[in-house]
């Protein structure tokens, strides 16, 4: 039974390989010219099951294995010490690409993109300088820009959440870091443009991981800024951000969702919108170029031009949102796709904290 | 004591860790068997992955080499009668000092690494003091201080290295240290291992002797034991308190400063955590004894290095190592407890359990 399944696993992707030609590179480090594609994907020590970048990373390989018949593995490091030995289990095993998920494996991808330099390697939200390494990075700044216009007009329009008295919008980040300032300048950049005298509540819940996985702290922070009048407050802030959802839901206001379509997770939050990071597609698209020979080195970035990034759908709220809001997102989206506007990525280009 | 009655103590003491890991092992197939996996087949490979090749030796070494010394950061302590919780926090101060002069610190070969060592080791055990410190001027229960002292040196010391310690490269966190003060590895296809396990074996013979062969150790046990004989004797046993958290903590600050010069290279926001914690595990398995804590970390090393590789070959969850862990310590937990109530509370417990 268990060797019919092999077997189907290994027949399938050969008569799709065989028909797309390739460099050869697919096969470089197979033990025979047959084999099929075996994507890896390393977690990071967070796992599976964090409704973030490992389950997204996840889905991203099992759509490539529906689609492209790929075979591929999923591992879990226990501690970063981990990383270098799960990256060459499956290096070794002569599966391909092999991604780790997070910019803590950037010194982990280039040391065994050195040892193992016939693997394909690629790695989510870092850069990584090898001739056999793809670097996936996101502009998470230009999903942002929208939710920012988003915040900045709703703000404005009286529904059972949001009251255009005061003209305040927050923004949640986890760890201080340029990573999470890309979501908070892009957004404030938004809200900005949309409404010039708006006051953007900026904050972080901490200075370590941990501000990751804080729902207490991000509940009390987005308490304390609906006290001051913010209606609509954006995440980005993983599991802190649950902390949002609870208090917008008590407290009726709008809160925005990052990295998944959040409205789906939290169903009975008022989750307006998500800013979706579709490390899903690029893990996907990625392993897609592996089978067509189209796998090439170098950054890759993805953004809204290439639905790396784009808005969730207003869902439940889609007849609140008035349609004057959602022509302004589709503007602000055609002008940073045209590349007539371009999404900010630090504090200081948009007046600071 | 005499040699065999030396030996027979050893064995002894052998017996109840070992039968904690036969136990686990034991109770760890059952899971498996129940998820529909073979226990035979996993434990094959988890035995593979542990010690089946160079690599694999090399990479249970790599992951015992911090455990040990975290192990002995609690055994030291406890010796002292006081529970060190703050491994983790000790372990973080001696990786950011070595972060620090890993990077600064331009010293010749062998000099270097001692010297950066030295420091986090240093940075450890101030730390440890401070949390004795607060012990001995202010009664703060030691469990208290050293879990608070975790989360102040955490948050102090990722602002170190965003800020002022930062290499402002796209992995946030410090400059890779100067390569004169890197520790080597140790070769021979053992992957991973850094002469980072010579310090760790180096700080169990070193505990050891200071513990059982020296003044210092001796007021210091007897601190632990029977703090009123201690003021008998002429020690201060708050100021031996001090000493056991402070001593301690050198050695969880000698690990973080070994992770940062041998695996890693320089300290990254995040870094690893929790292998404080887990010296506590180490400690227990190793009957607060730091050579024991030797066995204990290796023992854990190898369950960890081993469960990677049944993720890999088998499928099973690497959390069933984690799993298998904790059952580990439960039982050994278990045994501590028993042997605990055994001679001084022996009446009162076996009264307390119906008598026996």
């Amino acid at each position: 039974m268990k060797a019919l399944h092999l077997a189907a696993l290994l027949v399938v992707p050969v008569m799709v390989v065989t028909g797309c030609g390739g460099d050869g590179s697919a096969t470089a480090t197979g033990t025979n010219s047959q084999v099929a594609i075996k994507p890896g994907v390393v977690t990071d020590i967070g796992g599976l099951g964090d409704h973030g970048f490992n389950d997204l990373a996840s889905t991203g390989l099992k759509v490539a294995e529906k689609n492209l018949g790929a075979e591929g593995r999923v591992l879990v490091p226990q501690t970063p010490a981990d990383y270098a030995n799960n990256l060459n289990q499956l290096a070794q095993s002569g599966f391909q690409p092999v991604f780790g998920i997070g910019f803590t494996f950037t010194d982990a991808i280039t040391a065994a993109a050195k040892q193992f330099p016939n693997t394909h390697f690629g790695i989510i939200d870092s850069v990584v300088e090898a001739p056999n390494v793809t670097s996936l990075v996101f502009r998470e700044e230009e999903g942002s820009y929208l939710t920012g216009v988003v915040a900045g007009l709703m703000t404005q329009v009286k529904t059972d959440y949001t009251n255009p008295a005061d003209k305040v919008v927050g923004f949640i980040g986890g760890q201080e870091s340029p990573l999470i300032e890309k979501f908070g300048a892009g957004y404030k950049q938004g809200v900005l443009s949309v409404c010039p005298d708006c006051q953007v509540l900026y904050q972080y819940v901490g200075t370590t991981t941990q501000a990751f996985s804080d729902p207490g702290t991000g509940s009390e922070i987005a308490s304390n800024m609906h006290s001051k009048g913010a209606d609509v407050i954006y995440h980005a802030a993983g599991a802190s951000g649950d902390g949002l959802f609870k208090v917008a839901q008590d407290q009726k206001f709008f809160a925005i969702g990052v990295n998944v379509d959040q409205a789906q997770t939290n169903p009975n939050a008022p989750v307006l919108t998500s800013v979706l990071k579709r490390v899903d597609t690029a893990v996907t698209s990625t392993i897609e170029a592996q089978t067509k020979g189209t796998w090439k080195a170098g950054v890759q970035s993805f953004g809204l031009s290439n639905q790396g990034i784009a808005l969730a759908p207003f869902g439940k709220f889609d007849s609140v949102v008035p349609e004057s809001v959602k022509t302004a997102v589709a503007d602000a989206q055609q002008k940073i796709v045209d590349g007539s506007l371009k999404a900010a990525t630090t504090l200081a280009e948009v007046g600071g904290k | 004591m005499t040699p065999r009655a030396w030996r027979a103590q050893v064995l002894r003491g052998l017996a109840a860790p070992a039968a904690a890991v036969a136990l686990s092992l034991v109770a760890g197939a059952v899971i498996m068997a129940l998820s529909g996996v073979s226990p035979a087949v996993a434990y094959v490979s988890l035995l593979r992955g542990a010690l089946g090749s160079p690599e694999a030796i090399g990479r249970t070494l790599q992951n015992a080499t911090p455990l040990i010394l975290t192990g002995i950061a609690v055994a030291f302590a406890f010796r002292g009668g006081l529970f060190n919780i703050g491994g983790d926090g000790q372990f973080a101060a001696g990786a950011t000092a070595a972060a620090w002069a890993g990077v600064t610190l331009s010293l010749p070969p062998v000099i270097g690494p001692v010297a950066v060592l030295a420091l986090g080791g240093l940075a450890g055990g101030l730390v440890g003091a401070l949390a004795g410190a607060l012990k001995a001027r202010f009664g703060a229960h030691e469990v208290v201080t050293t879990i608070m002292l975790n989360f102040i040196v955490a948050d102090l010391s990722t602002w170190l290295l965003l800020h002022p310690l930062s290499a402002h490269s796209q992995v946030p966190g410090s400059d890779f240290a100067l390569p004169s003060n890197r520790l080597p590895m140790i070769g021979g296809g053992l992957a991973g291992a850094h002469l980072g396990l010579v310090v760790a074996l180096a700080g169990a013979v070193v505990a050891s002797v200071v513990l059982w062969r020296t003044p210092y150790g001796m007021e210091l046990r007897v601190s632990g034991l029977a703090p009123r004989t201690a003021r008998y004797m002429g020690a201060s046993p708050t100021v031996a308190a001090a000493a056991a958290l402070g001593g301690g903590g050198l050695f969880a600050g000698l690990a973080g400063a070994g992770e940062v010069l041998g695996t890693y290279g320089h300290m990254t926001v995040p870094f690893v955590t929790s292998l404080g914690y887990l010296g506590i595990g180490v400690a227990l398995l190793g009957r607060n004894h730091p050579v024991g804590c030797v066995a204990g970390g290796l023992v854990l090393g190898a369950l960890s290095s081993g469960g990677q590789q049944m993720q890999f070959d088998v499928g099973i969850s690497a959390h069933l190592i984690d799993v298998l862990v904790g059952i580990v310590l439960l039982f050994v937990t278990v045994q501590t407890l028993r042997r605990r109530t055994g001679p001084r509370r022996a009446r009162a417990a076996r009264l307390a359990v119906g008598g026996r």
